[in-house]
């Protein structure tokens, strides 16, 4: 499994929903580090304890929602994991991400 | 004019004593002049004077600038004007502006009128436009104010010192990308300075509906061109501050795009979505418009992951649940209101129409000590 520090390897400011909007932004990071996860099939932890920004609804439907329709919802949890501890941002970074997946998938 | 210039013989030997003089006395010799010298030199003055008057245009601010309906009128006139003259003046005129009357200012409409000197800044010839001492502010508060929000900075000026305690600002902030970090800033600024925005949640929502606004101005704001305008693609300004008078804090993102209206007309929805909208939005006028777009009850993307962004910016006021969110956008101006249960809401159409679109969030705050 990758572990991954969002904020050191990616950017402490989640930007908007795509690049030509402004940096860091939710289709860069599903283009740069999610694509490769699940065409490897290796799971990523990643941790967002390090953010000073929280992560917006642009963001979070274009990396991550985005991915539960490609590769389906089931694949996204078993590629995407959160690291199991108390810090606030990521229990809440998990509840997006469910929210965001179900989201996108719901007929 | 040939027989009254001195010889060169006798302008060296001037320079020779003045520069002997210097060196003894350490300061230039009074020179006493007769009074045909003296005529001729005030005569010079004053034909400089007169020439310098003429290349240039003053444009004078009102005493009050702000948006509320008593004042909005005379503050959009001024900037209209301004406006005009940037753009079809002859180019060898210079263009001041007069901020000596003023006695009042919402910051909220400093954005206005900050963004238009970043324009005229960005279209006027160097040195065409610049800050003249005599047109600057002569209420001391206002220049506090001025400074402490960075307005100069649009001038390039970076001295201005502010003493006003009272009143705490986050200074002007202006990109033209989706660049949130000023948003993290503008947090902070809230939290360490005035204690505020404690909860998690609250933040998420503060975050989340300044973040959408800034990204909606890059993304949509400017679709198209303006005919007869030079605006700056993908810009915004975001500024807040708390007013200890009201005991409220005020935020807000500004836009000189194209406004609402257009920007949902000009929008890239699906066929579908985009037909049953744009009967809404044409018959509209712009408050109504405002209000549709923040109601949810304009389907301008069939898309499931797209249109949670305007959202934002209510939830914010719901979750908090004692402020308001004012959104002006052309002649348009919806506001909401909420104190505690009680929910209002407000749409005023005016006739004088402003470039672009200005969210204005102001939240009443309890605060310790």
């Amino acid at each position: 499994m990758r572990k991954y520090n969002f904020a050191r390897e990616y950017s402490p400011y989640p930007g908007p929903r795509t690049e030509n909007i402004g940096p860091f932004s939710g289709a860069r990071f599903k283009k740069e580090v999610l694509d490769p996860q699940f065409a490897s099939n290796v799971p990523i932890e990643i941790d967002v304890s390090g953010i000073r920004l929280s992560f917006g609804p642009s963001f979070m439907s274009e990396a991550f929602g985005k991915c539960a329709e490609q590769y389906t919802k089931k694949r996204l949890f078993e590629i995407v994991r959160v690291p199991e501890n108390d810090d606030p941002r990521n229990k809440r970074f998990k509840e997006l991400l469910k929210e965001y997946a179900d989201r996108a998938t719901k007929k | 004019m040939k027989k009254n210039r001195p010889s060169k013989a006798t302008a060296h030997r001037f320079y020779r004593f003045k520069k002997s003089f210097y060196r003894k006395f350490g300061r230039k010799p009074f020179v006493t002049l007769n009074k045909k010298m003296r005529k001729e030199r005030k005569q010079k003055k004053r034909s400089i004077k007169k020439r310098r008057d003429h290349d240039r245009i003053v444009v004078k601010l009102p005493e009050i600038i702000s948006l509320e309906v008593s004042s909005r009128s005379m503050f959009l006139q001024e900037i209209n004007k301004i406006h005009k003259i940037a753009y079809t003046t002859n180019s060898a005129k210079s263009l001041s502006i007069d901020h000596s009357q003023i006695r009042h200012i919402d910051p909220e409409a400093l954005l206005i009128l900050a963004s238009e000197i970043k324009r005229l800044s960005n279209v006027l010839p160097v040195g065409k436009f610049k800050y003249s001492k005599k047109y600057a502010p002569r209420d001391e508060h206002i220049k506090d104010l001025l400074g402490s929000i960075g307005y100069w900075n649009h001038f390039n000026i970076t001295t201005a010192k502010h003493t006003d305690l009272t009143k705490e600002y986050f200074q002007i902030h202006h990109d033209t990308k989706s660049v949130f970090q000023a948003v993290a800033d503008m947090r902070d600024f809230f939290e360490d300075k005035l204690s505020f925005l404690p909860s998690g949640d609250l933040t998420e929502t503060f975050d989340n509906a300044l973040t959408e606004a800034i990204a909606n101005a890059v993304e949509h704001a400017y679709k198209g061109s303006i005919s007869g305008s030079n605006t700056i693609p993908g810009a915004w300004w975001i500024a807040g501050h708390f007013d200890p008078g009201s005991n409220e804090l005020v935020f807000g993102c500004y836009d000189h795009g194209i406004g609402i209206r257009e920007s949902l007309l000009m929008h890239e929805g699906d066929r579908i979505a985009r037909w049953s909208h744009l009967t809404k939005v044409r018959v509209k006028k712009d408050a109504e418009v405002i209000k549709l777009l923040l109601s949810q009850k304009l389907k301008t993307n069939n898309k499931r992951d797209r249109g949670y962004g305007t959202q934002q910016f209510i939830k914010l006021i719901d979750n908090y649940g004692h402020g308001s969110l004012d959104v002006y956008s052309k002649s348009g101006h919806y506001r909401i209101s909420k104190d505690g249960l009680q929910k209002k809401d407000i749409i005023r159409n005016h006739n004088e129409a402003m470039d672009g679109t200005l969210i204005v969030w102001k939240m009443k705050v309890e605060r310790e000590g």
